[in-house]
This record gives structure tokens, C-alpha cells and sequence, in this order.
């Protein structure tokens, strides 16, 4: 198929001055960040909003920890979806794992930094590293942090082992010269021959990718889960409700990504409407189970029968001073479920409607995970403390959102040198997703 | 197993059947069983020191659990002759009771009456003579609430002595009201706890957070601290306070914060966590007189707070539970959480719908607030206005 062979190195052959502009913007927003960034570093977290929980009455976690659940989260999703595709073989879909690669790596190391920024140490972030053979068998952190560096090490060789098999197949003089040298290295000693192997490789890697996540994807969730003293974080069921939000946000930032690159390139044969209706199904079965889920968690709170400090923390959710975040949090990943579950085919004809519902259900998670971190804080049980408060300073803001324009950033450039598939379009399969 | 009650004759034959048939549902060894569960029922009455009870058994459990997880098993080693790194505190020092429960769940003779005696091993073990040499000093307090008249004296005494700044109230005095018939006014007066089972211990991803083997103080490492929050988060009590900002020169410790072969008394350095440490550099002090003294207990007017060792019968904590209670009640904070708390209060314990409430004597008198600095003023009952 002619046309998928150019479109899909479309990117790295075009440079718009669209894509210098943004590029631009978002490098000065990298920039404005990283002022905020030494700016804390200079002066503490004294530049936050965060105080201890107790007679200071506020949240001693807030922004940066909310933001690296949902980041975390977007991290499992990304590499459950390049893990399916992969082990299923799913040629057609290829594109979509490539881009699962790119941003499940880019999600976490995100998910990572946002960590070290939250320290009032940060310099020693390595005493995490060295204390880690004691600390790894009772801290969950410290299995939080093992979890993150085997999902970035697993990811970045799914990434360049599939990268290894895409470049193999292509015309190093055609692609742009900075291209050209990354292919050279990722395919140094390549031998026609080892194709088969490559193959397998790929598709077991994409099943430990997939037990990696459906196993240790949980752990973020247990981080808050396991800790007795908060309520409503801890119970069992935080590790799936983590997941079940990181399969959603992970499928809709990758849907997100494909439709806009699918409008902005006129990828109709590179990302045909059937795997749009593919992730289109994928965000309606994990939108629905995560807002089970979280009526799950939420509902049995308001009950008359709940536990005082439960309830008291149900109930700012659902009709406290919580409610209208979380119920236009609520809606934002209701309201796409349910248009999706209605209007599927004739909606996802483009690739635009799927960008923007995967943008609005991505919001929504965003939002839930800031409200997990930071209601126990601020409803604290057990000693007669005071609600207490929390009002993100300017600076939390600018490092928090320039994380997440920094991400993008990152993309944008990558989608610039590494081509987002490979070249063979023989044996596209047939093979549903079956979500 | 059987729920009918146990014969109280041990030696008689009615007991030896009745255990019998409990320990053989177990599946285990039915004469070790039977024959832990009466011994266990001798120690209970004091007819049995608790050393000749652990040791009497010790083969046969380890025989037939393959391990003795009991208090005075004695710790297994690496090839190397090196402890084996293990969790904090309950592998190093002491087994928590979680873990000693643990087995004696396990092995099913809970009914049989051992748990009570495995309960009261932790309290019993420094009356026994075979482990001497082996500290087993707990530092506590018994606190008086039913005599604090909330004069905030130990908070401003608490904050002189470890230089901490304005905002960090390593003890706090929580006024509060309970919201029922009595309406009436109380006041908790709340340092850290020292917990036994300490959770903001377990949560420490760095091992700042540790208990000091000798007294079983527990301190933070302020050099190996990474200030992510997490013990803060996993306590339930909220006694915990980073430290937020540059303290200044206004502010800061004047003492040796070297305890021991770690950097851990006075207050904390800028982005590390803080709290009550019992004035831990008090209690490493060459001066005698400080030594089993915190500056709180010091300054009390009313003699509310009491310090020292809670194993030792003798000591000032133990003396005032056991003598000047005036018929109130004791409670230790919180305690359903399993966190093993080494301060007793004395008083009646506040609910959880109490309520915080203003008095007399603010923070402000002694040049303290609530709020961290660049943060908005607090005001109390927030809890009211609340929706
Ligand atoms: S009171 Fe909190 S900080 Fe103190 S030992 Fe217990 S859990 Fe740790
Ligand atoms: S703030 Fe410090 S002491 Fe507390 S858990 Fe983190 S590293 Fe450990």
C-alpha cells in the first residue's frame, strides 16, 4: 500500500512553520517552568501552598503528587495498550503501539521528576537509591520507585528493539539526515536473518509489558492505599481503581495523540477509521469500569452505617466542598462514554472527536486524582484537628502544567525523529481489538 | 475447634482432654501444643518466669514451625554473622505483637490463653534476668490531661529547647469541645508517640526514621532524610512537621544534634521532617540531671507530663499511673490502629466528632502560631462551618 509507505514518514519529512510555532511556545513554556522549577529549589517548598497536615491545617501533599498519580497512571495505560498490540501482533495498530512507546515513556519519566520535585531534599533523592535493598521490602515508595524505573527500562527497550525492526526496513538515504544516524545506530549489526527472532522478541516483551502492568501497575495505587491512617485511601480496592484510571487516561492520551496526528497529517490510511473505532471502544469499556469502580470506592461512604471519618470525606465529594469538582470530573468521563457508546461509527469518522473526548476524559482524571491526594489531608481523622486548606500558589501551578507542556514538547520532537511505524502493510491483520 | 470454656485445673485430666482436642484441629503437634498452652497458663499466674517458658520450647517450636518467631528467639543471622536486614524495629530490636500474633495465630493456640502472655512478653521482658545486657528501655510518658489547664507552657518550652521555628509544634495543646450532652472542654496534650509499631517507620523509603535501639526513642535521621512526606502521611496522628522554609538565624539548635552515629536531635534542617524527639539530646547528655528529663515535663506547672522508661516499674510514668490517677481513666491515643503508642494518657480520651475550640491562652501568647508562615491565617472551627 503505497500510500501508508509515504504517510507514515510524513512527519519526519515535513517541518511546518505550524510545528516550528508550537514548538516555540512550548519551549518557552519549558523555559518559564524551569525558572519555577529553580525558583523552589532556591527558596523550598516554603513556594507551595503545602503545610503539615495537623495544627498547620494543610495538604502535605498536593499539585505534584496528584499530577505524578495521573502521569503514573497514564504510564500503565500507555504500555498495557503497546503490550496488547505487540503480543496480539496487531500490524494495523502499529502506529498506535509506536505511539503508546513514545508517550508511556515520556508519562514516566514525568511521573518521575514530578517525584524529586516534590522533595524538600531533592539533592538527595539518591538516598532513596541507596537505602533501597532495606527499605524495598516495607516502604511503598520504595516499591514505587522499582516499579517506575522497570516500566521506563522495559518501555525504552520495547521502544528500541520495535524502533530496531521499523528502521530495518527503510531507506536510511530517504529519511532525514538526524534520522538517518539514529537508524544507523539502532540497527548497527542488523542481519536480515534476525528478523524472526526480532519478531518474537517483540511480541513476549509486549507480553511482560502487559503483565507489568496489570501486576505492578497497581503500585502507585497501593502508595496511598496501604497508608491506615488516611481514610478514604486506604482499602483494598485503590491498586484497581489506580489501574482501572491508568487504562483510561493511558488509552486517552494515545487517542488523543492519534487523532490530532491523524488531522494534522491526513493519516486516513495510516490510522484507517476501524483502529480509530478500536480505541474508541477501549475508551467506553475503561471509562465505564473506572466510574464503577469509583462509585465503588465513594458510594458505601454516605451511608449511615460508614465509619465517621469516611463518611465525612464521601460526603465533601459527593455534595461538600468538593462536589463541583468532582462531579464535572465525574461527568467529563461520563458524559464521553456515554456519546461514545451511542454515536460510535458515525462519530469516529475523524479523528478529531475521538482527540477531543479523549482530551475531555483525560481532564477528568486528572482532576479525580488530585481530589484522592489531597481530601484525607484536609479531613483529617482520628484527633480533633481542623479542616484544613489548600490553595496552589502560582508556582505549583507553572511547574505542574509545564510538566505536562514539557511532555508534550517532548513528543512533538520526537515525532520529528523517529518514524511513527514501520514500513510493511502486507500482513495487516485482521484481528479486532476486541475491547 | 471446640468453644466450649477450658476446665480452670490445668493439671487435671477434663483440661488435658479439652486442649487436646483444641491443638489436634490445628493439625500441629498435639503434646507440644498442649504442653505450650499449660505452661503458657503458668507464667499468666506467675508460677513460670517468662525466660524458662521461651526457652523451655524453643527446639520443639522451631522444629515443628521451622521458625521461633517468639520475643526471645534469637535473631537469625546472615552467612556473614550480620543481622539480616529486616523491618524496622522488629529486627532489630524487638518483634512487633503483630508479628508475634502472627504465629501464635498460625499455630492456633490462641484460645489456649498463650496470647496473653505473648501480649504481656513486651512488657514482662525487662523482669526477666536472662537478657541483661540486652536494653530493653522504652522510653514514654504518662500524660495527665484531667490536670493541664492549657497553659501552652510546654509548647513554648518544647520550641525553645529544640530551637524549632515558630510553626513547628513538636507538642501541641488541642483544646477541644465534645459535641454531646456534656458540652464539655477538654485538652489533649500531644507530642509524638514514640509508637512501638511505628507506621511512619515503615513508610520511610530512605530509613531516616528510626527507633533508637537503646531507649526506643524514634528519630529522624536529618541527614539521610529526603523530606517526601510519606512517614507524614502515614501517621495518624499529625505530629509530624517538615520543615517548610530556611529557618534563618533567628532560629536554631544550640545543642549537640549528634545522637549516637546519627544527626537527629534539635530541630530539623530545611527540608526535612521534624518532630518531637523526646529531647533526645537530653537523653545522650553527659550531665546527668538531663538525662530521662524533656523540657515539656520540665516546665508542666501542674505536673502533668511524666517521662521515663515504661518497662521500669519504678520510673516516673509507671509511679504516676500506678499511684495518682485519682480514679480517672487511662487510654493510649488511637490505639485500634495497631501503632503500639508509648505515651498513656490520663483523662478522658476525646471522641471523634470533638471539636477544636478557642481559649484563654493562644499561641500567640508565646510568640507560636498555627500557620505555616506564608500561609493564611487559621482560624478555629473550621470544622463547624464546614458543610
Ligand atoms: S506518633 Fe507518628 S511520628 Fe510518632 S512514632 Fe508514631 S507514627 Fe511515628
Ligand atoms: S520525609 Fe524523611 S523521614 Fe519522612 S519518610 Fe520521607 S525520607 Fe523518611
Amino acid at each position: 500500500m503505497a500510500t501508508k509507505t509515504d504517510g507514515v514518514l510524513d512527519p519526519l519529512r515535513t517541518i511546518s512553520t505550524k510545528f516550528i510555532a508550537l514548538v516555540a511556545v512550548l519551549g518557552i513554556a519549558a523555559l518559564i517552568t524551569a525558572e519555577a522549577i529553580i525558583h523552589q529549589l532556591r527558596h523550598g517548598l516554603a513556594v507551595t501552598d503545602l503545610a503539615s497536615w495537623g495544627t498547620q491545617e494543610g495538604v502535605t501533599w498536593g499539585l505534584y503528587i496528584g499530577t505524578f498519580e495521573w502521569f503514573a497512571g497514564m504510564a500503565v495505560g500507555s504500555i498495557a495498550v503497546v503490550g496488547y498490540i505487540r503480543y496480539r501482533e496487531l500490524t494495523r495498530y502499529d502506529v498506535i503501539a509506536r505511539i503508546g512507546e513514545l508517550w508511556g515513556l515520556i508519562a514516566g519519566l514525568s511521573a518521575a521528576y514530578l517525584i524529586v520535585i516534590d522533595l524538600g531534599r531533592p539533592d538527595r533523592v539518591l538516598n532513596i537509591l541507596t537505602a533501597w535493598v532495606v527499605t524495598v521490602q516495607y516502604s511503598p515508595l520504595a516499591w514505587d520507585v522499582t516499579f517506575v524505573t522497570a516500566l521506563l527500562v522495559m518501555t525504552s527497550t520495547m521502544l528500541i528493539l520495535s524502533l530496531r525492526r521499523d528502521f530495518s526496513e527503510m531507506d536510511h538515504d530517504s529519511l532525514p539526515v538526524y534520522t538517518a544516524i539514529i537508524g544507523q545506530v539502532l540497527t548497527a549489526g542488523y542481519r536480515p536473518a534476525e528478523r524472526e527472532k526480532l519478531d518474537s522478541m517483540l511480541r513476549w516483551l509486549g507480553l511482560a509489558l502487559l503483565i507489568l502492568a496489570f501486576t505492578g501497575g497497581m503500585v502507585p495505587g497501593w502508595l496511598l492505599g496501604v497508608v491506615g491512617a488516611q481514610a478514604g485511601w486506604y482499602g483494598g480496592i485503590a491498586g484497581v481503581s489506580f489501574l482501572a484510571g491508568g487504562l483510561l487516561s493511558g488509552v486517552a492520551a494515545i487517542a488523543l495523540i492519534a487523532g490530532l496526528m491523524r488531522y494534522l497529517y491526513d493519516w486516513e490510511t495510516v490510522i484507517p477509521t476501524d483502529v480509530l473505532v478500536g480505541l474508541g471502544k477501549g475508551l467506553t469499556l475503561f471509562g465505564f469500569v473506572y466510574l464503577v469502580i469509583l462509585f465503588n470506592e465513594l458510594l458505601p461512604s454516605i451511608f449511615p452505617m460508614a465509619p465517621l471519618a469516611e463518611s465525612r470525606i464521601g460526603e465533601a465529594m459527593l455534595y461538600g466542598h468538593f462536589a463541583t469538582d468532582f462531579w464535572l470530573a465525574m461527568a467529563a468521563i461520563a458524559i464521553p462514554v456515554l456519546v461514545l457508546a451511542v454515536f460510535r461509527e458515525r462519530m469516529l469518522a475523524s479523528g478529531t472527536e475521538l482527540a477531543v473526548a479523549g482530551a475531555i476524559m483525560l481532564w477528568g482524571v486528572f482532576v479525580k486524582k488530585q481530589l484522592t491526594v489531597i481530601e484525607p489531608l484536609m479531613y483529617p481523622s482520628g484527633l480533633p484537628y481542623e479542616v484544613g486548606s489548600y490553595v496552589p500558589t502560582l508556582v505549583e501551578w507553572v511547574i505542574t502544567i509545564g510538566a505536562i507542556l514539557i511532555a508534550i514538547l517532548l513528543f512533538t520532537i520526537a515525532t520529528k525523529l523517529v518514524p511513527m511505524g514501520g514500513l510493511t502493510d502486507t500482513q495487516s491483520s485482521t484481528t479486532e481489538v476486541n475491547t | 475447634m471446640s468453644t466450649s470454656d477450658p476446665p480452670d485445673d490445668i493439671e487435671s485430666e477434663a483440661w488435658e482432654q479439652w486442649a487436646t482436642d483444641v491443638v489436634e484441629g490445628t493439625g500441629f503437634d498435639a503434646d507440644l501444643g498442649v504442653g505450650l498452652a499449660r505452661d503458657a497458663q503458668r507464667v499468666a499466674k506467675g508460677e513460670m518466669s517468662e525466660a524458662e517458658y521461651q526457652a523451655k520450647y524453643h527446639e520443639d517450636v522451631l522444629e515443628e514451625f521451622g521458625v521461633d518467631d517468639r520475643p526471645t528467639a534469637p535473631e537469625p543471622e546472615a552467612p556473614d554473622g550480620s543481622p539480616l536486614p529486616g523491618i524496622p524495629t522488629t529486627g532489630d530490636r524487638k518483634r512487633s505483637r503483630r508479628s508475634v500474633m502472627k504465629t501464635a495465630g498460625a499455630v492456633g493456640l490462641g484460645a489456649l490463653g498463650l496470647s496473653a502472655v505473648q501480649q504481656s512478653t513486651r512488657t514482662a521482658a525487662t523482669a526477666t534476668d536472662n537478657d541483661s545486657s540486652d536494653n530493653d528501655v522504652q522510653m514514654g510518658m504518662a500524660i495527665n490531661t484531667d490536670r493541664c489547664i492549657a497553659c501552652l507552657q510546654c509548647m513554648d518550652a518544647c520550641n525553645e529547647e529544640n530551637g524549632n521555628p515558630a510553626e513547628s509544634l513538636w507538642m501541641a495543646v488541642l483544646r477541644y469541645e465534645e459535641d454531646d450532652f456534656t458540652d464539655s472542654e477538654e485538652f489533649l496534650t500531644r507530642p509524638c508517640q514514640h509508637c512501638s509499631d511505628a507506621p511512619c517507620e515503615t513508610a520511610c523509603p530512605t530509613n531516616a526514621r528510626y527507633t533508637r535501639e537503646e531507649d526506643g526513642i524514634v528519630l529522624t535521621d536529618y541527614d539521610q532524610c529526603t523530606g517526601c512526606r510519606y512517614c507524614e502521611v502515614a501517621c495518624p496522628y499529625g505530629v509530624n512537621y517538615l520543615e517548610w522554609a530556611d529557618p534563618g538565624e533567628a532560629e536554631g539548635f544550640e545543642g549537640d544534634a549528634q545522637v549516637g552515629d546519627r544527626t537527629a536531635a534539635g530541630t530539623a534542617p530545611q527540608g526535612t521532617m521534624g518532630k518531637c524527639t523526646f529531647c533526645a539530646h537530653r537523653q545522650v547528655s553527659d550531665d546527668e540531671d538531663l538525662r530521662g528529663t524533656t523540657a515539656c515535663e520540665d516546665v508542666c506547672p501542674v505536673d502533668a507530663i511524666h517521662f521515663g522508661d515504661m518497662n521500669d516499674d519504678s520510673s516516673a510514668p509507671r509511679q504516676h499511673l500506678a499511684n495518682d490517677t485519682d480514679g480517672q481513666p487511662t487510654y493510649r491515643l488511637l490505639e485500634e490502629r495497631g501503632t503500639e503508642p508509648n505515651i498513656v494518657y490520663v483523662g478522658n480520651e476525646p471522641s471523634a466528632t470533638a471539636t477544636q475550640v478557642d481559649g484563654p491562652t493562644g499561641e500567640d501568647e508565646f510568640d507560636l502560631v498555627r500557620e505555616r508562615h506564608g500561609r493564611n491565617e487559621i482560624t478555629l472551627g473550621s470544622n463547624e462551618d464546614d458543610d
